[in-house]
């Protein structure tokens, strides 16, 4: 199976700003997720956005993923929450959220820590940062993750471009910050989907 | 036999084989002579810094171990991530786990340790901690066997004499179990032995054949000895020798094997390599059928026994292996 397509929101960005170039991105190629980071967020600008965001990305089979309180996902209407944050906290929110929302794992900071979250069996594991620059051991995580471990792996490739995106075997890729800064998101995607095979 | 090999190849220390063969023991410390204590010593204090985690795990302080093996497994030392794998596959002071211990495995695997690819390898071939996956078991013992590691040679051949994940081809195969078989790897002396007799892959060489099968015998493989007896009874490969025949398949029959047990049972009965001794032939058919193994030929050949001999066979058997209660002699 080919790899999937997992955005990350720019961080503090608000709807008037984002919605055109999302609208324009779920057009263009099959997004599998979305991820909303609360950084940069007040807690009413949180709400606002996701308020925005969660109809127009669920209609076109978009899973809205949040951060922040498990109870928000369901206050929201998200599909699930990813938590960044340590082992008692994942299994907290797999215990408040799952089997009827997803929970994903982030900030991965080792195999270890890799192999103790995903025991408690989240959704997924996101390998790597939602913005900047990317360890490359990060990807060297992922793609071990991905050969031995069925739960599916995100690699998270924040400047990401058609040349240089690679899933290294991962479920899913992660793109975000390099696709808002594009001056045509949508054809950026369309540029890496090709890269990647990607089925529109 | 394959964990056996595994063991003696990660550590050579007495202490660790002690630990490993009981890791709930509750004193960690070896009984072994003061070397061992000098060995480990020097192991942790004297030489690389790997040494630490070894020296933990030595002496069973395998949460020890682990922690002072996660950071430089982290830092991708292939001995440390074998080593947290170990851990996890035998559930060491931890619970078993095989999904981790492929983690980790397959990372060490990576890294060109041959233990963890001939591990890693295993687990993918029983579909343990993984998703099963035979082609995957094959490639990882060729990368292990590439390095001469025994039992990887040795499953590697089997998967080239089964022919389903990998070309059927029995001159490899005969290639690869030659090769384990000269690393003292007893089921691969066994089967070559077998290979060599038959002629499959190889040209048929009986003595040879004899040869590793005694090999193996002499290791303890039980099917090895009582292939090897009957070699030495028939003179296949071997000068025939009956007295030596009985006593592989004695060793046989002890160790419970039941074909064994009939065909020491049926020398007994006609006193060939051994006295003539009916009871104790009948007690070994006796054993045999318990396992619900049974041989007309030794039946016919125990037809003539007499009721009183017949009943000390069974009382025999009853206790066996160990002796029945003697009655207290009224005289003494």
């Amino acid at each position: 199976m080919n790899v999937q397509f997992f955005l990350v929101a720019p961080p503090g960005t608000e709807p008037a700003q984002f919605m055109s170039p999302l609208k324009s991105v779920l057009a263009t190629a099959a997004v599998s997720a979305l991820l909303l980071p609360r950084e940069g967020h007040t807690d009413a600008s949180y709400k606002v956005l996701a308020k925005a965001v969660i109809p127009v990305a669920q209609a076109a089979n978009c899973a809205v993923l949040i951060e922040g309180e498990a109870g928000l996902v369901k206050a929201l209407g998200a599909d699930g929450l990813q938590v960044s944050g340590d082992i008692g906290e994942v299994k907290a929110a797999i215990a408040a959220l799952k089997p009827h929302h997803v929970v994903g794992a982030a900030s991965i900071a080792s195999r270890h820590d890799a192999m103790s979250k995903g025991e408690l069996g989240p959704d997924y594991l996101f390998f790597g940062p939602t913005s900047g620059i990317r360890d490359p051991e990060q990807r060297e995580m992922a793609r071990w993750w991905a050969e031995i471990f069925e739960i599916p792996a995100v690699l998270s490739d924040p400047l990401a471009n058609a040349e240089t995106a690679a899933s290294e075997g991962a479920e899913f890729i992660a793109l975000g910050e390099s696709l808002w800064a594009a001056s045509d998101p949508a054809a950026m995607l369309a540029k890496i989907a090709e890269a990647l095979k990607v089925a529109a | 036999m394959k964990r056996t090999l595994v063991l003696l190849m990660l550590v050579a220390t007495p202490a660790f084989a002690q630990t490993l063969e009981d890791p709930m023991a509750p004193s960690p410390i070896p009984q072994g002579t003061g070397d061992d204590a000098v060995s480990v010593s020097a192991e942790i204090f004297g030489t690389g810094r790997r040494d630490d985690a070894y020296g933990a795990f030595q002496r069973g302080y395998f949460l020890t171990a682990l922690q002072l093996a996660l950071p430089r497994a982290e830092a991708n030392d292939a001995a440390a991530q074998t080593l947290i794998a170990e851990i996890y596959a035998r559930g060491l002071g931890v619970s078993e786990n095989l999904a981790r211990a492929s983690g980790w495995y397959a990372i060490a695997a990576k890294n060109g340790d041959v233990l963890a690819a001939f591990e890693l390898g295993m687990l993918y071939l029983d579909g343990n901690g993984v998703p099963r996956n035979p082609a995957k078991a094959a490639d990882l013992f060729k990368q292990a066997a590439d390095k001469g590691y025994a039992a990887a040679e040795y499953n590697l051949a089997l998967l080239h004499v089964e022919g389903r994940y990998l070309r059927p081809d029995l001159s490899e195969a005969a290639r690869l179990m030659k090769a384990a078989a000269d690393k003292d790897l007893a089921s691969a002396q066994y089967d070559y032995g077998s290979m060599l007799i038959e002629g499959a892959g190889v040209p048929p060489d009986a003595a040879a054949g004899a040869r590793y099968v005694g090999l193996a015998a002499k290791q303890g493989l039980i099917a090895a000895m009582v292939d090897y007896a009957t070699l030495l009874y028939l003179g296949q490969g071997i000068a025939k020798n009956l007295e030596e025949a009985v006593g592989w398949y004695r060793s046989a029959a002890e160790s419970g094997n039941a074909v064994a047990q009939v065909r020491l049972g049926k020398l007994m009965a006609v006193g060939e390599g051994t006295d003539f001794d009916l009871t104790h032939a009948a007690m070994w058919r006796a054993l045999a059928r318990r396992q619900g193994y049974s041989d007309p030929q030794l039946d016919k050949l125990l037809a003539s026994i007499s009721a009183a001999d017949l009943a000390a066979a069974e009382e025999l058997a009853r206790f066996w292996p160990s002796e029945p209660p003697k009655a207290e002699s009224a005289g003494g």
